[in-house]
């Protein structure tokens, strides 16, 4: 049980596809003007994710070792359109905003990287916890992305107007270089509290290290 | 090769001097040249004072204070010493300014400080490391970000609204003449207001050797030819548009350019065809900015493909 936890949290936090891996990183950097159009991406991507990376888990003893890479990407490119005409039918103007970085999933490296280095290795039930946990993780970074962008961009979130009357747009962060801006400094942020932990972590050890030496 | 040392977490850090060999040592310090800029600027702040009264006076010390605390704030975040002393942050501030509309709201100006040393100039390693100029990186962002309320050009002793120069030249209509330009009655940005004083400030830190003539006489010539050539009047193109400005302060800042001669002329031309091309056909009052930005981007590669000879090497 608690290998099942520890794949969801693993991507939620420590090896997050965007934060940490910097994976996959067009549709962070494209598609996240909104936190709506962030949300959506990344529930489809997740959708996209779970489904190959389960039936590559079923097929790998099947599938030969020399076109394994083409294999997944039909895999894959199948659940991809798929998606796009649900996407297209359930919400037709988040479909429309997203354009075609929806067919575009077929390529995010995200996808492939798991099946090659988790799906393609690990028994059914772990792909499928791996994959939840990769997706869910790349959902709350593009969602949070289109949060900071929305919120100075716009001046709202999930459309919903939050700044007052006398807030003066940041036209820049609808713009792409708002996304390397925000990208840049929530990784920045990360690394920053990563290294203190590390620290800390190094510090302790080396106290119980002294402490041992001293009674030994 | 020289070797400095400096306080860096009980490991001492090489600093390497980034010029072809051979090297000289000279009494040149950061402090001498950040003091020697300081200087040189004071004639067009006072010009500007002149011209615009409080107002230019609200938007430089703002942007000096805010770049001044942001640097502090930041180096102690990083947990190095502090080197706010050395002024570098006080010359970014005001050449900011100068990139500003005297009509700047002050969020705005303090916003575009913030930015221009925390992002353009500390996450790169502070003074000395940063690729693209930091005032510049300060004054695109708000340029991108906020146009509306930046682009508001005022004219001297007033509080009138007036059109640009550029936008009178797009406009077709009657444009300011030499007199008026070197007047400070015709301008957008307070650079460009004060051509006569930062001319002087500029020639003053050619001959002191801070700046490279190089750069400002190959972006001057790349606009004249390129005006020259398009039929425009090339003086009038480089009386305006702030082209001065950058020219010795934003281009000609030492850190962000080549380290060869012919890197540095080829850095100034390239700026200045940029310019052109961005100014002529992009009709953009930012195209000095996004010119010297993208060219401060290719000072790797530059340095890369036009080294100097190496003596004595096989050709």
């Amino acid at each position: 049980m608690q290998k099942y936890l520890d794949d969801i949290v693993r991507g939620l936090f420590r090896e997050n596809p965007t934060f940490r891996m910097l994976i996959g990183m067009c549709p962070p950097l494209a598609v996240t003007t909104s936190a709506v159009s962030g949300l959506i991406m990344g529930l489809a991507t997740t959708a996209v994710l779970i489904c190959s990376s389960t039936l590559i888990s079923v097929l790998k003893s099947l599938i030969p070792k020399q076109v394994r890479i083409p294999v997944f990407i039909v895999i894959i490119a199948t659940f991809v359109t798929m998606i796009d005409l649900i996407l297209a039918a359930l919400v037709p103007d988040v479909h429309k905003v997203l354009g075609l970085f929806v067919p575009l999933i077929v390529v995010n490296c995200l996808i492939l990287g798991r099946a090659e280095a988790f799906a393609s290795r690990m028994p059914v039930s772990r792909s499928i916890t791996d994959a939840l946990g990769m997706g869910l993780g790349f959902t709350w970074a593009l969602t949070f992305i289109g949060c900071i962008r929305e919120l100075l961009g716009a001046g709202t979130l999930f459309g919903a107007t939050i700044m007052g009357e006398s807030f003066v747009n940041w036209q820049i962060m609808q713009l792409p270089p708002g996304a390397f801006f925000t990208m840049g400094l929530i990784v920045f942020t990360l690394n920053l509290i990563g290294n203190h932990r590390a620290r800390n972590v190094q510090k302790a050890a080396r106290k119980q290290i002294q402490v041992v030496g001293k009674e030994g | 090769m020289a070797v400095a040392k400096s306080k860096g977490e009980g490991i001492y850090q090489l600093t390497l001097i980034s010029s072809p060999p051979p090297h000289i040592h000279a009494a040149i310090s950061v402090d001498r040249i950040v003091h020697m800029t300081i200087a040189s600027l004071l004639p067009g702040v006072i010009w500007l004072l002149y011209l615009f009264g409080w107002q230019a006076l609200r938007v430089m010390v703002l942007a000096v204070g805010a770049a001044i605390l942001t640097e502090m704030a930041v180096m102690k975040l990083r947990g190095k010493e502090n080197t706010v002393y050395d002024g570098t942050a006080v010359v970014t501030g005001l050449i900011l300014a100068f990139t500003l509309p005297p009509t700047a709201p002050s969020w705005i100006v303090v916003l575009g400080a913030v930015i221009a040393i925390a992002l353009g100039k500390q996450v790169f390693g502070g003074t000395g490391c940063n690729p693209f100029n930091p005032a510049i990186v300060g004054r695109v962002f708000l340029g991108v970000a906020f146009p509306t309320q930046l682009n508001v050009w005022i004219g001297p002793h007033s509080s009138e609204t007036i059109a640009s120069p550029l936008e009178l030249w797009v406009a077709g209509e009657a444009l300011p003449d030499y007199g008026e330009i070197l007047a400070g009655t015709a301008g957008s940005f307070m650079g460009e207001f004060a051509f006569v004083a930062l001319l002087l400030g500029g020639l003053i830190l050619i001959l002191r050797g801070y700046v490279d003539w190089r750069v400002p006489v190959g972006l001057f010539g790349a606009v004249a030819v390129f005006m020259a050539c398009l039929g425009q009047d090339p003086l009038w193109h480089l009386l305006t548009g702030g082209v001065v400005l950058g020219a010795f302060y934003l281009a000609g800042d030492p850190v962000t350019n080549p380290i060869t001669p012919w890197g540095r002329l080829v850095f100034g031309i390239g700026v200045g065809l940029c310019f052109g091309i961005i100014r002529y056909y992009g009709q953009d009052p930012d195209a000095l900015f996004f010119a010297i930005l993208l060219m401060n981007g290719l000072v790797p590669l530059l340095n890369r493909f036009l080294r100097s000879r190496r003596r004595g090497a096989a050709a």
